[in-house]
């Protein structure tokens, strides 16, 4: 028992020492996004290509926690063409929802950071937004504006107090400050015919727990596209519901993706609805994307292990089979990651030699499909590389950013005589 | 005839005595009537009274299983599927008498359970299990996993006492679980982990029969798998029979034998899993097959859209329960209720579409009758609805 206790939990003193360093990384980080005499140049740059309306680039996004650093999302690279539907699978945990929390800048602050990367979210004149470093009043405007969510739950992100046609009144209202009273309600009734509620002028008067699932997530979509985003993010949007209500849901969806001219991020575990709805799919597993492609390349041509051994244990109608596949073992510990293939131990195709090394880098196996095994590594050219981040590396930053901090201070003191702090009075 | 039940009854109930000595390796189907059915249902209902908010007096039902029955063969899985709220767990929960029976009855064995003393339900209690769901809230807290699968064990006297721990152990180990992980609890296990620990708990009490209620639905696609498995497996050792509620299409069809629809409270089709999936005779079960998500993007479908949801169980639609969102819905539909019947030889539907040309005179017949009747009723408020407005205009001309 008390052997146990020492391998798997943590001593006193360690478990101290880890939340020490958070609370240092951490206000180190937020001092930098709460920091809103940030210069533009900081947050502006530019798309890679102008055909796509989000592009990820390494992003990272770990959760300091008092058991150590989770690393949800580690090093996620891949790109959402304008007016398409991307897919992302994978099991419970691999940082689907985190993922797309961290596009929306909705991450559980301040133990859930972005460390590092870029997500670039095209302005549409040339520019574009790094919405890892926008500051947080800036980001409010583009949530909603450009991007909005619908979650899996629609129960919890409707407030039970209001009436349905009050809460969509309300977001447009955050929008549209030019428009009337008239034209907001005109605009909330559409927007309830648009996504298929017969009764509109009944479920405008009505409050969430009147209403079935179904239609609590119609008037969830409705919300979301009530201001043209350009980017919707759907997070399991059908996971809660019936096959045929689900099959309503998705018919909508890809109604009105084409209506109004909008990318779709389409978060799943259900290959079936992947299938059915997404242009490109992305493959996750314990933070990071093993594969992608699109639909054609992923359903036809699976490259990697872990991908196939997915689409092998998922039964299929009119396919039968004595029992089915499963992926021997269990995801590995997120607080204690391996330095190799974070497969390999639930993987059968495992090469012994190969794949001893390193974690496998991506791999460009055709124009629009990459894998990362090393399976693959002499099948193209390699175009990414995973790299944690660790925490001494943050802690470095910030001792480099406290100098300049001191620096730039200083001077303002010399020059003006009213600074009376010197340094930054949050960085400690 | 009832004499002839009640005879069959007391039979069965002296056959149900050695129940208590299975450890002894009993094969099932030793038990009961002997017949190759395990389970019988025969036209179960179970309402829910609404009661009114002032006076608790009963203003109606919820009618939330209306009338059901199929039999279950020994040793196989029948899966029972249908929208939210169309009353399969209420239906797996009668059976296993939770809760009473409206009407109806469901033989176990050849017994009606609800028939059964508390003495002799005691006796038969440990032989129908359900697995549930939600692995995290059906597990105590606070007991260890070694506990939470030996309670029940001890309360019915399954093993001898000297024999308890190797028992435990060897269940555990049957349904993937570790022997140290018995003085684990609950949460710190996986949900896959979970599940393993709800089935261990019900298999440890020697079942014939256990009815899973989405088991695996909360699960992943890969723990999923194993969990199926595992259920199969076990299926095979122990010759289990099980009914298997899910929504999830595919894991039906590959667990299960025979598969049963159910629409707001009824059967509406039933039939060997191969036939109603390569034929399906009633246009919900149509609608329902082909809104399942098929991994090919390829892959072009013919989706039947069902419009709306399910309409509420307390006010179901008269004649046919789908006619509202049924595409084929013809006149007779909305007035007669069809009839749940065989097809073709183990092949059972219930609409108007397969009904045969005289039965189909025999309503029209009946709903000619009903129009007219209608009619004259519209007819009548018609006319007191215009003399109502007469008599309005003439007051409003007078003022
Ligand atoms: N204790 C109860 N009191 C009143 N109504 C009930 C009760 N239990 C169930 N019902 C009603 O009976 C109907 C059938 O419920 P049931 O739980 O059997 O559905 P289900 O088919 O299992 O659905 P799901 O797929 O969501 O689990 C529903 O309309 C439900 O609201
Ligand atoms: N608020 C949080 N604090 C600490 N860890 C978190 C938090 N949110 C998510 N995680 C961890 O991040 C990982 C990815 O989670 P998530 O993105 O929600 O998975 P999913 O792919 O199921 O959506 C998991 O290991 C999870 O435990
Ligand atoms: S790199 Fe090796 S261990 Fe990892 S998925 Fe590929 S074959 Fe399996
Ligand atoms: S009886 Fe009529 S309404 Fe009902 S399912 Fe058959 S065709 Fe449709
Ligand atoms: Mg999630
Ligand atoms: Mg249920």
């Amino acid at each position: 028992m008390s052997k146990r206790k020492k391998t798997s939990y943590l001593s006193g003193s360690d478990s101290h020492r880890i939340s020490k360093e958070n609370r240092k990384i951490t206000k180190y980080l937020e001092t930098l996004r709460n920091d809103s005499k940030r210069n533009p140049s900081q947050y502006i740059t530019k798309m890679r290509d102008e055909n796509n309306i989000v592009e990820l680039d390494n992003v990272c996004t770990y959760f300091f926690t008092d058991i150590g650093v989770v690393r949800a999302v580690d090093g996620v690279s891949f790109d959402i063409p304008k007016c398409s539907t991307v897919g992302v699978v994978g099991e419970s945990g691999c940082g689907k929802s985190v993922t797309s929390l961290s596009i929306m800048q909705l991450l559980q602050r301040p133990t859930g950071q972005v460390v590092g990367g870029e997500i670039r979210l095209n302005n549409e004149d040339g520019t574009a937004y790094n919405i890892v470093n926008t500051p947080t009043s800036m980001m409010q405007e583009i949530r909603g504006n450009k991007i909005s969510m619908i979650f899996q739950e629609p129960m919890t992100s409707l407030n039970p107090v209001f009436r349905i046609g009050a809460q969509i009144n309300e977001v447009l209202e955050l929008h549209h400050k030019e428009m009337t009273k008239e034209q907001i309600h005109d605009r909330t009734m559409e927007m309830l015919e648009m996504v298929g509620i017969a009764n509109a002028e009944g479920v405008y008067n009505m409050y969430p727990h009147e209403l079935s699932g179904g239609m609590r997530q119609r008037v969830m979509i409705a919300i979301a596209l009530a201001c043209d985003p350009k980017l919707i993010i759907a997070d399991e949007p059908t996971t809660a519901l019936d096959v045929t209500i689900q099959a309503q849901i998705l018919d909508l969806l890809r109604n009105l993706k084409d209506k109004i001219n909008s990318s779709i991020m389409l978060i799943t575990h259900d290959l079936g609805v992947i299938a059915e709805m997404a242009d490109y799919v992305v493959v996750m597993y314990a933070g990071r994307v093993v594969e992608k492609g699109t639909a054609h390349d992923i359903f036809h041509n699976p490259c990697h292990p872990y991908t196939i051994g997915l689409m092998k244990s998922k039964p299929v109608v009119g396919k039968q089979v004595d029992e089915l596949y499963n992926i021997p073992g269990n995801v590995p510990n997120p607080v204690n990651m391996p330095d190799y293939c974070y497969f390999r131990d639930r993987c059968e195709a495992c090469d012994h030699g190969l794949c001893a090394g390193k974690y496998p880098s991506e791999i460009r196996i055709s124009d629009t499909h990459v894998v990362s095994c090393h399976l693959f590594a002499d099948k193209g050219e390699v175009v990414g590389r995973s790299q944690i981040i660790s925490n001494s590396k943050i802690l470095e930053d910030r001792a480099n950013y406290k100098k300049t901090r001191k620096k730039v201070v200083g001077d303002e003191t010399k020059a003006g005589g009213q600074n009376k702090a010197a340094g930054d009075p949050e960085v400690k | 005839m009832a004499d002839n039940e009640k005879n069959n009854i007391q039979e069965n109930d002296v056959n149900t005595a050695p129940l208590e000595n299975v450890t002894e390796g009993q094969p099932a189907g030793v038990n009961g009537a002997g017949s190759e059915y395990l389970l019988e249902v025969r036209n179960m209902k179970k309402y829910f009274p609404i009661k009114s908010s002032f006076f608790r007096r009963v203003i109606g039902n919820v009618k939330a299983v209306d009338g059901i029955s199929f039999k279950i063969k020994r040793g196989t899985t029948m899966g029972l599927v249908g929208e939210s709220g169309c009353g399969k767990s209420t239906a797996g929960r009668t059976i296993l008498r939770l809760q009473d029976i409206t009407d109806g009855e469901v033989l176990f064995n050849g017994v009606d359970i609800f028939k059964l003393h508390k003495s002799e339900l005691r006796k038969v209690r440990p032989k129908i299990q359900i697995i549930f769901q939600d692995p995290y809230s059906s597990l105590s807290p606070r007991l260890p996993v070694g506990e939470i699968i030996g309670e029940a064990v001890r309360e019915h006297n399954i093993v001898p006492k000297e024999q308890f721990d190797d028992y435990i152990s060897m269940v555990m180990r049957a349904c993937g679980l570790q022997e140290y992980h018995k003085d684990r609890y609950p949460h710190e296990f996986s949900g896959g982990q979970r599940q393993r620990i709800c089935i261990a708990r019900a298999l440890a009490l020697n079942p014939d029969f256990i009815v899973c209620d989405e088991p695996v639905s909360a699960l992943d696609v890969s723990i999923q798998a194993q969990i199926i498995n595992l259920l199969k497996q076990l299926q095979k050792e122990f010759n289990l029979t099980y009914l298997f509620i899910s929504h999830d299409l595919s894991v039906v069809e590959h667990i299960s034998d025979t598969v049963g629809v159910m629409y707001l409270g009824n059967l509406v089709e039933y039939a060997d899993t191969e036939k109603i999936f390569a034929n399906p005779l009633h246009p919900y079960t149509k609608a329902l097959f082909s809104a399942i998500p098929v991994p090919d993007p390829d892959y072009k479908m013919e989706r039947i859209v069902l419009e709306g949801s399910i309409p509420s169980p307390a006010n179901p639609p008269a004649g046919c329960k789908f006619h509202t969102r049924c595409k084929e819905c013809h006149m007779i539909c909305k007035y007669a209720v069809p009839e749940y019947k065989e097809i073709e030889p183990g092949h059972f539907c219930a609409c108007h579409l397969y009904n045969t040309q005289e039965e189909n005179d025999k309503y029209e017949q009946e709903i000619k009758e009903a129009i007219k009747n209608e009619e004259k009723n519209l007819k009548n408020a018609k006319k007191i609805k215009k003399a109502e407005e007469a008599a309005k205009l003439d007051s409003i001309d007078n003022g």
